[in-house]
């Protein structure tokens, strides 16, 4: 169970609110995108400050909604949430595979050339950074080993089994995870956007339990208390207001999803047609040391959602999910593609805002204060 | 919108085939988890029992231990460290090292480089700067060393850091003390106040200090390099020492004499031992003590003792030391004189213990002073009571010895016996009140007549108070017809005379005169010359008043006894004369009487029938016993008024005399009359024979009947009287009676049973008193009866004074 206390400044009470964190990337500054484009390669020295500022403005955005967690917006994260570790690789070639997305575009994954597999960098690396302007609890999110998995070609890599390759993806991975874990991470999420395409790919379910297979392997390597602050997100993907596998249905997808081995689950509702079916199935699957964080803001969708709304996709939600394992977060980070403009940062941070008062409001009623 | 058909493929493809590496890495893992699973398990135990034992050890070892994750997060903290920190080891996880493990340069007091962050980065043992001082949580500051170095894992990997460390001060106190001592053993030896050298196996002094050369006058190259017997005044003794050292043994103030390059000798004391290495002997150490002072001073301190020792002895004082307890330690002849004590009688007592009970409160008090500090030492006069009893003022000065830390120690005192000062202020200060409190005039001059002291009976004699009168001349007391009389008291008094009850005539103040009796002494310095004198004057006039009044009145008197006796003489002159004239005129008719009742019987017996003879034998009788009565009255008349002349009388004729004439009548009683040799008296023989022969007669008559008279007489010297004494074995006299039977006509019996006149014992007495002496007696009915008659001796030394003793002689 986790619980967040804090006292009221009416009151002076102690009051026990629902936790509510972000997923993770916040747009980026269309002058850093320029800079970038630019600079022609996003690791350019000159870079540096602009990256800094946008992080530290992110940060402070972040704050100013009253969010009791934050990010750092993946202002760093080159060029998106999935291949940020990879980007840049000697032995990566552009061509790996095309996710299409409903809006029409696809984004190409990386495919591994030659061995041995080792990230170019890992995430502990944007969080040091932001924890150094942070004042509140900041939130780290990591790709999953799963979705890394696909860089791995259909035809085996002569000198560098498929085996070789997923134990170095777990070392890398577990390694990265531990950084984060170390330098103070609030919670590190992995991102486990290919839930539902798995599912798409595969009805049969089978391609879902390997990913679900590959991840647990990951997460055994952590005790009890790590994973308690290891979390799994799952969406249909999220990408210029469109998705990857929208379509999928959770049904197919949360049975196995719980069967991570993770202590938090970030779960897309908010642009569910039937949420209330979703919530059922959660609380059907969801275990007993599991913390579900429910999206309440449908963050392809442009409009603000109020406080109101958001409180009472909460008392939903706390129909079927006992209060001391229910939290709210977004459905999606607002720009898991970094040159994904489609939401502008002060929307993204409204949106904020309305999820931390409206599920405040929502604690409110439900005593939990 | 739909992947790609051949995508897809190709997708689903590759994430089977990964599947099924998935699934095999998934069986190798949970194969690898129960083998790790029971490695673990092992290792657990292992590690268990290792950390159990790093605990313990940890905890145990004098260091401080700190261990970080790579981070330089603080894991682990020993008890040393919690204590040199100040921080427990819970509160100190995960703290950041360089919040708990604060350091600076001791010197600078800049911040010093945490160890453990340049050994997590650098990967390399890393020590700590000299003078680092660890700031504990509370401030305090600990001087440290030691390192820290990288923890690794079993790949080499750094998993975190460990730093020891201790405190310092103690070492480097340690070290400090070491160095000093180093510095000190080097100053010691060459500044050393004491001599030191060192001589070789063969006597040759290889190392001397200064002091040594100093002491003996040489110069290094002089000694260090010479045989060390060269400097000994005596061979034996540097042949004894070097034989005792090459045997081992150690030489403890051992006392020499050594040459001085000026030739003068001197005394010293040698310590000295063999330092020895593998047996072999390298040199001597020789600690040279100069006593040559000290040798002096011993002697004079000896010669000092000596001294004192018979001053003490032969002081005119009593000297004493006493313990804290008052116990008499030391002490000299005169203290065991004065308190009439042996020397080891008093060292069994305290001075207390001889304190006279009065003194005792004082003496406590100056006692408790001393010991206090208050007082350095008191002077009392006091008393102490004597072995015999007697008590002995003594002047007594005490003082507390104390040692060196200031302890009292001993009691010192002395004691001057002031005893006869004490009674001389004794009785000074009697005379004084005496003097004082006289009704009489005691004053005091000097010999050319100023009066020097004047009491209060002066003051109220003669009007002049002390103020007035001391300094004036003693003529004012003198009335200026007897302006003559002080220069011949001055004369006499110079002579050493003193004049006594002298009367004269004194003036007083108001100009009446007083009439005086003078008692002038002389008054004598210390050196016996006459430096004045006292005078006592008593004031005699109301005494020369009723003297005068008194001489009047015994002048009347006697002229009224005059009168009165010579018509009292003339009185009895008559009776007695007319008494003789009767007695006289009556024994005519009564021998008339006598004899024609004699005729009567004689010439008319054949007529006279029985009661005419009886008549006329009675009228005999009667005439005879009236007559005697006659007698006897003739007799005490005539001793009453004879003409006594007194003359020395020998009691031994005179009884002798009366022997004769009674001796009819002692044999018709058969009586004893033991006499012894009598003195001679001053009396009228005359008288003194009727005397006694009525106390021989009374001896001879008044005794029981069958009983034989045993008279025994004897005489004895009392003084200017000689006593005489009649005893016999009588009927013995009653109390009540004995002061009667002096009186005329006293009869204790009947006539029949003892014929008598009843008048004997009154002449007795009438006699001895006209002879100037008494008469008693001392009787008891039943055993007799003892007359004494004590009578005036000759008024010279008419015969040797022999006295006599009640000796019998038999007649």
């Amino acid at each position: 169970m986790r619980f967040c206390i804090g006292v009221t400044s009416e009151s002076n009470e102690f009051t026990m609110t629902i936790p509510t964190e972000p997923i993770g990337s916040i747009p980026r500054p269309v002058e850093m995108l320029t800079a970038i484009e630019i600079a022609g390669d996003d690791a350019a020295p000159q870079l540096e400050a602009i990256y800094e500022n946008a992080i530290k403005d992110t940060i402070q955005k972040f704050e100013d909604t009253g969010s009791p967690v934050v990010t750092d917006g993946e202002q760093r994260k080159y060029h998106n949430f999935w291949t940020y570790c990879v980007h840049g690789l000697p032995n990566v070639s552009p061509d790996g595979f095309k996710i299409p997305f409903s809006a029409g575009h696809t984004r190409r994954m990386h495919r591994l050339t030659a061995g041995p597999f080792r990230y170019k960098r890992s995430a502990d690396r944007y969080l040091e950074t932001a924890l150094r302007h942070a004042k509140k609890p900041v939130k780290q999110a990591v790709i999953s080993p799963s979705a890394l998995s696909l860089m791995y070609p259909a035809d085996d890599i002569a000198s560098y089994s498929r085996q070789e390759f997923i134990d170095d993806l777990l070392r890398e991975h577990e390694t990265e995870m531990r950084r984060c874990l170390a330098l103070g991470a609030h919670t590190v999420q992995i991102d486990f956007t290919e839930g539902r395409l798995a599912v798409k790919l595969d009805s049969s379910g089978g391609l879902l339990n390997s990913f679900i297979g590959l991840n647990n392997l990951a997460l055994a390597r952590f005790s009890d208390e790590e994973r308690k602050r290891i979390g799994v997100h799952t969406c249909p993907g999220g990408d210029r207001d469109s998705t990857h596998s929208a379509d999928v249905d959770y049904a197919e997808l949360l049975p196995s999803l719980f069967e991570l081995r993770a202590g938090n689950f970030y779960i897309a509702l908010a642009i569910e047609k039937d949420p209330e079916r979703v919530l059922k199935i959660i609380k059907k699957h969801m275990k007993p040391d599991q913390r579900i964080f429910i999206g309440v803001i449908a963050t392809i969708d442009p409009h603000i959602e109020t406080p109101e709304e958001v409180r009472d996709r909460v008392l939903q939600a706390a129909k079927y999910i006992p209060l001391e394992q229910l939290g709210t977060t977004d459905d999606c980070g607002y720009a898991p593609f970094c040159d994904d403009v489609s939401t502008t940062r002060e929307t993204a941070f409204a949106k904020i805002k309305a999820r931390v008062e409206g599920t405040q409001l929502a604690a409110n009623i439900l005593g939990a204060r | 919108m739909d992947l790609d058909p051949e995508e897809e493929r190709l997708l689903r493809s590759v994430a089977l085939q990964n599947s099924r590496a998935v699934l095999l890495a998934r069986e190798r893992a949970e194969r690898d988890l129960v083998q790790t699973k029971d490695t673990l398990e092992r290792q657990t135990e292992q590690l268990y029992e290792q950390r159990e034992w790093f605990e313990v050890t940890l905890n145990s070892i004098g260091d401080a231990v700190i261990t970080t994750d790579t981070q330089g997060h603080v894991t682990f903290l020993n008890p040393v460290a919690e204590t040199l920190t100040g921080w427990k080891v819970e509160e100190a996880k995960g703290q950041p090292l360089q919040s708990v493990f604060k350091i600076v340069n001791e010197l600078s007091r800049l911040p010093v480089e945490n160890p453990i962050a340049k050994v997590l980065r650098e990967g390399v043992v890393v020590g700590l700067a000299n003078h680092t001082a660890l700031i504990g949580k509370d401030g305090t500051e600990t001087a440290i060393e030691d390192s820290a170095a990288p923890i690794r894992d079993k790949k080499g990997s750094i998993s975190g850091a460990v730093m020891v460390f201790h405190d310092v001060i103690e070492k480097r106190k340690a070290e400090t003390a070491l160095r000093r001592n180093e510095e000190l053993l080097a100053d010691f030896f060459e500044n050393g106040a004491v001599g030191l050298h060192w001589v070789g196996p063969d006597g040759i002094i290889l190392r001397a200090n200064r002091a040594e050369l100093e002491l003996l006058g040489y110069s290094e190259k002089e000694y260090i390099g010479h045989h060390i017997a060269e400097f000994h005044a005596d061979a034996p003794v540097i042949e004894d020492i070097l034989s005792k050292l090459s045997c081992g043994k150690c030489l403890q103030n051992y006392e020499a004499r050594l040459r001085c390059k000026d030739k003068s000798i001197k005394h010293v004391l040698i310590t000295s031992n063999v330092l020895w290495q593998d047996g072999k002997f390298i040199h001597t150490r020789c600690f040279t003590r100069d006593i040559t002072q000290q040798k002096r001073a011993e002697e004079a301190l000896r010669e000092s003792e000596q001294k004192f020792r018979a001053v003490f002895n032969q002081a005119a004082v009593g000297l004493a030391t006493a313990g804290l307890d008052g116990r008499f330690e030391q002490l000299n002849q005169r203290m065991a004189d004065i308190l009439g004590y042996s020397e080891g009688e008093l060292k069994k007592l305290t001075f207390l213990q001889l304190t006279h009970p009065l003194d005792l409160p004082k003496t406590h008090s100056a006692v408790a002073k001393l010991k206090s500090g208050e007082a350095s030492e008191y002077s009392l006069e006091k008393r102490f009571i004597r072995k015999d009893g007697s008590i002995l003022w003594g002047l007594t000065t005490v003082a507390l010895l104390r040692d060196a830390g200031g302890k009292p120690e001993k009691f010192i005192g002395v004691i001057e016996d002031i005893t006869d000062r004490k009674k001389a202020e004794e009785a000074k200060f009697l005379l004084a009140a005496v003097v004082e409190s006289s009704e009489d005039a005691i004053i005091s001059k000097t010999l050319d007549g100023t009066i020097t002291t004047w009491n209060l009976g002066a003051e109220r004699m003669y009007g002049y108070t002390a103020q007035e009168a001391i300094g004036k001349p003693v003529t004012i007391l003198i009335p200026p017809h007897l302006s003559n009389e002080e220069p011949t008291i001055v004369a006499r008094l110079k002579k050493g005379e003193k004049i006594e009850h002298y009367e004269t005539v004194r003036v007083r103040k108001d100009g009446t005169h007083l009439d005086v009796a003078l008692t002038v002494s002389p008054i004598k310095n210390a050196e016996g010359e006459i430096i004045g004198a006292s005078k006592i004057a008593r004031d005699i006039t109301q005494q020369k008043q009723a003297a005068a009044e008194l001489r009047w009145a015994k002048d009347q008197l006697e002229l009224r006894v005059k009168e009165r006796t010579a018509s009292l003489e003339e009185t009895t002159k008559q009776l007695e004369t007319f008494c003789y004239t009767i007695a006289h005129d009556l024994r005519s008719p009564l021998r008339a009487q006598q004899s024609y009742a004699q005729l009567l019987l004689d010439d008319y017996n054949d007529r006279l029938d029985p009661h005419g003879r009886q008549y006329a034998e009675r009228i005999i009788k009667s005439a005879q016993r009236l007559d005697q009565l006659v007698n006897d009255l003739l007799t005490y008349s005539r001793i009453t008024r004879d003409q006594l002349k007194f003359t020395p009388v020998d009691l031994n004729l005179v009884v002798q005399a009366i022997q004769g004439h009674l001796e009819d009548e002692i044999k018709r009683c058969r009586a004893i009359l033991s006499i012894s040799p009598l003195h001679i008296v001053f009396g009228y023989e005359p008288t003194l024979d009727i005397v006694i022969t009525n106390l021989i007669t009374n001896a001879l008559k008044f005794v029981a009947p069958d009983v034989h008279p045993h008279v025994r007489i004897w005489s004895e010297s009392k003084g200017p009287l000689v006593r005489l004494w009649v005893e016999d074995n009588g009927i013995g006299i009653s109390p009540d009676h004995q002061l009667k039977i002096f009186g005329v006509f006293q009869r204790l019996h009947k006539i029949d049973e003892y014929p008598g006149t009843g008048i004997g014992l009154a002449i007795v007495q009438k006699g001895v008193e006209r002879m100037g002496g008494t008469v008693g007696v001392e009787s008891q009915p039943g055993k007799g009866s003892r007359f004494w008659i004590d009578f005036l001796k000759p008024p010279f030394d008419f015969r040797t004074d022999t006295g006599s003793h009640p000796e019998t002689l038999s007649t």
